[in-house]
């Protein structure tokens, strides 16, 4: 569904990933761990166009989406939840979902993907009145994602979504995105909570100083010495 | 009193077009985070379109507003797709001072193309005359700023809260990065709210050149003022921007009626200063 080509990107002219090469078969979990720094973030903003392709190219269903701005790709079914969720602090829970849509023009559809959401996550419901920078950390992070799911896309990439969270919390919202994929949603989370995303990603990848690494099934990586060693913290 | 009430209706008036201009700059501001110095000089634009609309075609300003306004929201499309983007793109403070060598170029231009002498409507409007309440004079071509300021605010309010691409702009001025990710194509909301104000600003002049002057410097003196009314009603805020600009008319007229007129502008600093006192970041700021 995804293939990311020996991609180079940064900042200003200054690489930061240097050859990132991965791919995400449909309907799957894919992760991409590594520590801080290693790059992760900035491939995510250089599959969602929000930096540049140096080298590379990356392929969406076969069509390269290299330099294709974000609210096209919206359009095209590729979501993502930003790190640090990233709402719309001053505007309502529900107004957030709304606008969550807004590649969408058809009220009925938009009315019911909302049901969907609140079905899923009563809580959410619950204070869809509330304005969303007053929600705790966690409700925001559930708030983002549904946010990310109401354009219904195909491909839905959420980066550090436990970040900052309790433990309970982490377990809840893995549980979510395990839902996500349930639903025939196709996921690509980046996580320093390497152990818990290994555990439920079908494939993963790991990042070092730019470049893919290493990659294998989550329950190899995790039996990894290596990266036990590097990541696991064992 | 019918003295009192008399200033204070020529207060709100001309407070009407420093409310106009104000709203302009606090749509910009909030939205892109850009100082829009140019404001005053869309309004001078606008003050000429209705001068030759007058002049060339015996429109009054009133007919003429449609087409001011217009004529201001395609050029602030144009520049901000030529200039504005462009800055936004550089370091911050060309992004800060872009719009102050735009004010430049537009009162030369001005100056090179409609020449620097003053100018009033050559051609009789027909919208005039005055309505006799008693207690208060009113002459109808000086309720044009005000009813335009109250349509306009009414407008905008409307607009920003109940239309897609109006959600979309406070979705963008919110959080430019989040905007894009759900689907809004941020530099489009960007052009429409810069179009925007400078079409506000383009009808504003239309209706001050009913009973002012039209030369290619008279924004400066707005521009300020509009400034000051953004400044005391909370940077962003557009409805503070529309009360403080009313708020201002009101002092002018009211230290240039009871104390004097050489001082008036005087009167309207207190104001501004006693607000910031209490409430630094201005009226709505938050």
């Amino acid at each position: 569904m995804l293939k990311v080509e020996h991609v180079k990107t940064g900042y200003d002219g200054v690489p930061v990933v240097h050859n990132a090469s991965l791919q995400v078969e449909q309907g799957s979990i894919v992760a991409l761990v590594g520590s801080n720094g290693s790059g992760k973030t900035s491939l995510l903003r250089a599959v969602t166009g929000a930096l540049p392709i140096m080298r590379g190219d990356i392929l969406y269903k076969g069509q390269s989406i290299a330099g294709v701005k974000s609210f096209k790709l919206v359009e095209m079914g590729i979501s993502m939840v930003p790190e640090g969720r990233h709402l719309f602090g001053k505007m309502s829970v529900r107004d957030n979902l709304l606008m969550g849509a807004y590649s969408v023009r058809d009220k009925g559809e938009i009315e019911k993907r909302l049901q969907s959401i609140y079905k899923l996550l009563p809580r959410v419901e619950e204070r869809q009145r509330q304005q969303a920078d007053t929600l705790s950390g966690g409700e925001q992070q559930m708030v983002a994602i549904a946010r990310g799911l109401m354009s219904k896309p195909e491909l839905l990439i959420l980066d550090e979504p436990s970040l900052g969270l309790m433990p309970k919390l982490v377990t809840e919202i893995f549980e979510f995105i395990q839902r996500i994929k349930d639903s025939g949603v196709t996921v690509i989370i980046v996580e320093q909570n390497a152990v818990a995303t290994l555990e439920m990603s079908d494939y993963a990848y790991v990042m070092q100083n730019g470049e893919t690494v290493l990659e294998g099934t989550g329950q190899a990586l995790l039996a990894d010495e290596q990266v036990k060693k590097a990541y696991l913290g064992g | 009193m019918s003295v009192f009430l008399q200033g204070l209706y020529e207060g709100i008036i001309n407070g009407s077009i420093l409310a106009l201009i104000a709203m302009g700059i606090a749509l910009v501001w909030g939205v892109m985070n850009i100082l829009s110095f140019s404001q005053g000089e869309f309004l001078m634009l606008g003050m000429f379109v209705s001068y030759y609309a007058n002049r060339l075609l015996g429109l009054d300003p009133i007919v003429a507003m449609p087409l001011s306004a217009l004529v201001l929201f395609v050029l602030g499309i144009i520049i901000y797709k030529l200039i504005i983007a462009r800055a936004l793109r550089g370091p911050i403070l060309s992004q800060r001072l872009i719009t102050f060598a735009l004010s430049m170029v537009l009162v030369y231009s001005a100056q090179l193309f409609f020449g620097a002498e003053y100018k009033t409507l050559s051609n009789p409007v027909k919208f005039s005359g005055t309505i006799d309440l008693g207690f208060l004079t009113i002459a109808k071509q000086k309720l044009v700023p005000f009813l335009l300021a109250l349509i306009v605010a009414g407008l905008l309010f409307w607009f920003l809260r109940y239309t897609r691409m109006g959600k979309a702009i406070q979705a963008t001025s919110m959080d430019r990065y989040a905007a894009g990710l759900v689907g809004i194509n941020p530099d489009r909301a960007y052009t429409i709210s810069f179009a925007l104000a400078s079409a506000v600003a383009g009808a504003a002049g239309c209706a001050l050149t009913y009973y002012y002057y039209l030369y290619p410097n008279v924004g400066a003196t707005f521009q300020l003022w509009g400034f000051i009314a953004v400044a005391m009603g909370g940077f962003g805020s557009i409805t503070g921007a529309f009360l403080s600009g009313l708020l201002m008319g009101i002092a002018d007229t009211l230290t240039g009626l009871y104390v004097n007129t050489a001082i008036k502008y005087i009167g309207v600093c207190v104001v501004f200063l006693v607000t910031v006192s209490f409430r630094p970041k201005g009226i709505f700021g938050k």
